[in-house]
């Protein structure tokens, strides 16, 4: 069946569309999402940069709020007093300005002149961890920045924090890290101004916001750069701040709604960018979803990176774009390859019909149906098969219509042969009795003596007669005995030859030139040579009762020209030729147009005969007035001695 | 000499006696096979048999391959008005002598029954 020209062609078709359509799925589909994702990396990369200057920003505005609130000249003197009132009234009111959950003024050892915050007595609180202060009063100058504060530090300046900068891990991981059991650390961005007097350093104003748990700083940069847009009801864009590797403030959501702070970022990303120092932007895995993702160190105030900083994408909207162009992808591939099944069924279609036509129109002829239907010819090469085929078809039913009247006509001569054989052989045997009797009478009267000459001349008559009739019967016995030929191989230029010779006497008595020209070199012949013998005498004797004085007749022997293998014995006369009626009767037997008495018109039917069973043939062209040619055509190879005789094999 | 004709038609049958009297052959007519088994069984003095083929009841054939056995002497000729070479060779078979040809002329007839005494 794969054989088919019809299943070759389909699957042809089906795998050219097949394969087009999943190259085109594959390399189109590819091509599209990372001209996606390429242009989605860039965005969020500038998003990061937006993300980095609003991050910044806020360490810049507490700052420089606390260089204002600095400048005040009870800050200086506050520094020298030991209550802390009505100072500490104003650092809260800056402290509520700017959100800030730290704050305080310290003298340069760190004692703590007063802080926000609900704490015991400022006696009681310990001196501050705080690095921006440290930073500050290293550096003699404002400090502003990221800062990492240990739980210590926290509890520091206020117990609060550390509740609020204590987040579980979940998954809980081995964090990059370090802290007590039961602690997190914070990440702060604070500022802190050092108080000068004449070139020294009297105190520091610090504060600052605790960005674990804190919403403001990721809400507001996911509002600015991504203007709340969601996709499924999801934000598209997600910022996250991380405290080394963990999540501390973030947008990103958990299936449960919750921020998802405490998760952990990728392996990968923490090596690339907390280890190495570098961007990473790319796809990740954000908490649970595909993001594009843009990560960056935040290094705090003495450059050690402590954090990062985060913006992402969504990926699924962009997934659901390639998901989109795939599926139109892959509904155009198979629609190509319903065409493709179509257009090479019709076409197989097309060329196999014809061809199955031709099958069907063979099988026809084999079954004997000489006109069978091969359908309409194709204008195509195809047709000069299917023109082809008709000629043959014509020609086959021309040579069959030609076999079947030959045959026909065979039959027809043959059982003519047959029944006249039968009846000759049965008159013949009855008239021979009552012939004896009148052979016997006449003879033996005529050998008396005393018989009166004209009664001897009358019983002379009879006896001419009786001889005549006597002949005829023989004759008619010849035709009907029909014997099988009893064959020898021998030259038939010889054969013809002493034919010739025994002809010669009585064409020169007739005046009628005999000659014979046998062709050299001719193969041998297997026939019964008496049989061919009186073939050719008989035809001779017709050639001298056809032809005038002064005629000629010409004897000739020659190569077969017809397809098979064969010898040709021509003898041609100038006589007065056959008429086209008697053309049709000239081998039926007693057909004759010789004179009463000299023939029995059954030497031709009887030669025909002979011809027949050597496997031969006798053909006659004549033309009125101007003589005839009978043609005797013999096989070389002689396969006719087995032909049984129609007539001729007879009991009795 | 003392011929034997069996033929069931008698103007042969007397065709050959005339012709055969006038060499001064003594001549036995029998109308059927029984008849010429008969003229057999009764004198032995025959020297020739001609016997026609074509007969009603017991044919020549039948005939010649009787007498062979009982007279394997007697000489015997077949006389038959269609000579075919089935014949012949059947003929020849059961040990006819020979054949005469139907119709003949008187001298024929002589010159056979001559040829088939030497």
């Amino acid at each position: 069946m794969f054989y088919s020209i019809r299943s070759k062609l389909m699957i042809s078709f089906l795998g050219v569309s097949l394969l087009v359509g999943a190259v085109s799925l594959i390399v189109g589909g590819q091509l599209i999402y990372d001209s996606v994702v390429s242009e989605v990396s860039n965005r969020v990369r500038q998003d990061l940069n937006v993300a980095r200057l609003l991050y910044d920003k806020k360490g810049e505005d507490i700052r420089k709020a606390l260089e204002t609130f600095s400048m005040g000249n009870d800050v200086e003197s506050s520094l020298f007093m030991e209550e802390e009132s009505p100072i500490k009234e104003r650092l809260e009111q800056v402290a509520d300005r700017l959100g800030l959950d730290f704050a305080g003024i310290v003298r340069p050892d760190r004692s703590v002149i007063c802080r926000v915050g609900s704490h015991p007595a400022p006696g009681n609180t310990p001196p501050t961890e705080n690095s921006a202060v440290i930073a500050a009063l290293k550096q003699k100058k404002p400090v502003a920045g990221t800062i990492l504060l240990e739980a210590s530090a926290l509890r520091a300046e206020s117990p609060d924090l550390v509740r609020r900068a204590r987040m579980e891990t979940t998954p809980p991981v081995k964090s990059a890290f370090p802290a007590a059991e039961g602690e997190t650390a914070g990440l702060g961005i604070a500022a802190a101004v050092p108080v000068m007097h004449s070139g020294t350093v009297k105190g520091v104003v610090y504060g600052g916001i605790l960005i674990n748990r804190e919403t403001t700083i990721v809400d507001t940069i996911a509002e600015t750069v991504f203007q709340n847009e969601e996709y499924q009801g999801r934000s598209v864009g997600t910022a996250t701040i991380f405290l080394k590797d963990f999540r501390v403030a973030t947008t990103v959501r958990r299936q449960d709604g919750e921020r998802a702070v405490g998760t952990v970022a990728s392996e990968e990303v923490v090596r690339r960018v907390l280890e190495d120092g570098e961007k990473w932007i790319d796809r990740a895995i954000v908490v649970d979803d595909w993001y594009i993702t843009a990560y960056e160190p935040i290094l705090d105030i003495f450059g050690q990176r402590v954090g990062m900083l985060y913006v992402g994408i969504l990926e699924a909207q962009y997934a659901d774009v390639r998901r989109t162009a795939l599926m139109v992808f892959t509904g155009i591939t198979l629609a190509g390859v319903g065409v493709a099944l179509l257009v090479g069924w019709l076409l197989s279609d097309r060329i196999v019909r014809p061809i199955n036509r031709l099958i069907q129109a063979s099988v026809n002829v084999s079954e004997g149906n000489l006109s069978p239907d091969i359908g309409p010819v194709s204008k195509s090469d195809f047709g000069v098969l299917q023109k082809k085929f008709q000629e043959m078809m014509t020609a086959l039913q021309q040579r069959e219509e030609r076999q079947k009247e030959e045959s026909e006509t065979r039959l027809i001569q043959s059982q003519k042969q047959a029944s006249v054989g039968r009846l000759a052989a049965g008159v013949a045997h009855e008239i021979n009795n009552p012939l004896t009797a009148v052979l016997t009478y006449t003879h033996l009267t005529l050998r008396r003596n005393d018989l009166p000459e004209t009664v001897r001349a009358d019983l002379e008559n009879v006896s001419i007669q009786t001889e005549r009739v006597r002949k005829i019967v023989k004759g008619l016995l010849d035709f009907a005995r029909q014997t099988r030929p009893e064959t020898e191989t021998i030259h038939l230029n010889e054969l013809v030859e002493d034919c010739v010779r025994l002809m010669e006497n009585q064409a020169l008595v007739r005046g009628v030139s005999l000659e014979f020209s046998g062709k050299a070199d001719l193969p041998e012949v297997t026939v019964d040579r008496n049989q061919i013998q009186s073939v050719i005498i008989n035809m001779m004797i017709n050639a001298l009762d056809a032809t005038q004085a002064d005629g000629s007749i010409t004897v000739s022997t020659d190569m077969s020209l017809s397809e098979s293998p064969g010898v040709e014995i021509s003898v041609a006369d100038t006589g007065c030729g056959i008429a086209a009626t008697d053309m049709e009767r000239l081998f039926d037997p007693f057909f004759t147009t010789k004179e009463v008495g000299k023939g029995t018109g059954l030497g031709l039917s009887v030669s025909a005969g002979i011809i027949e069973r050597h496997g031969g043939s006798i053909t006659v062209r004549s033309t009125v007035g101007a003589g005839s040619i009978f043609t005797v055509w013999l096989p070389v190879q002689n396969n006719a001695s087995m032909t049984p005789a129609p007539a001729g094999k007879r009991e009795q | 000499m003392h011929v034997l004709i069996v033929d069931d038609d008698p103007m042969v049958a007397e065709s050959c006696r005339r012709i055969l009297g006038t060499e001064a052959i003594r001549v036995t007519v029998a109308g059927n096979a029984a008849e010429a088994k008969a003229a057999l069984a009764s004198d032995d003095s025959f020297d020739l048999m001609l016997t026609d083929i074509k007969m009603p009841k017991s044919d020549g054939f039948q005939l010649v391959e009787m007498v062979r056995k009982k007279h394997p002497d007697l000489r015997i000729l077949i006389m038959t008005g269609y000579l075919t070479p089935e014949t012949t060779r059947r003929g020849r078979t059961i040990g006819a002598y020979g054949f005469v040809e139907k119709p003949f002329t008187p001298d024929e007839l002589i010159a056979a029954v001559h040829n088939a005494r030497k």
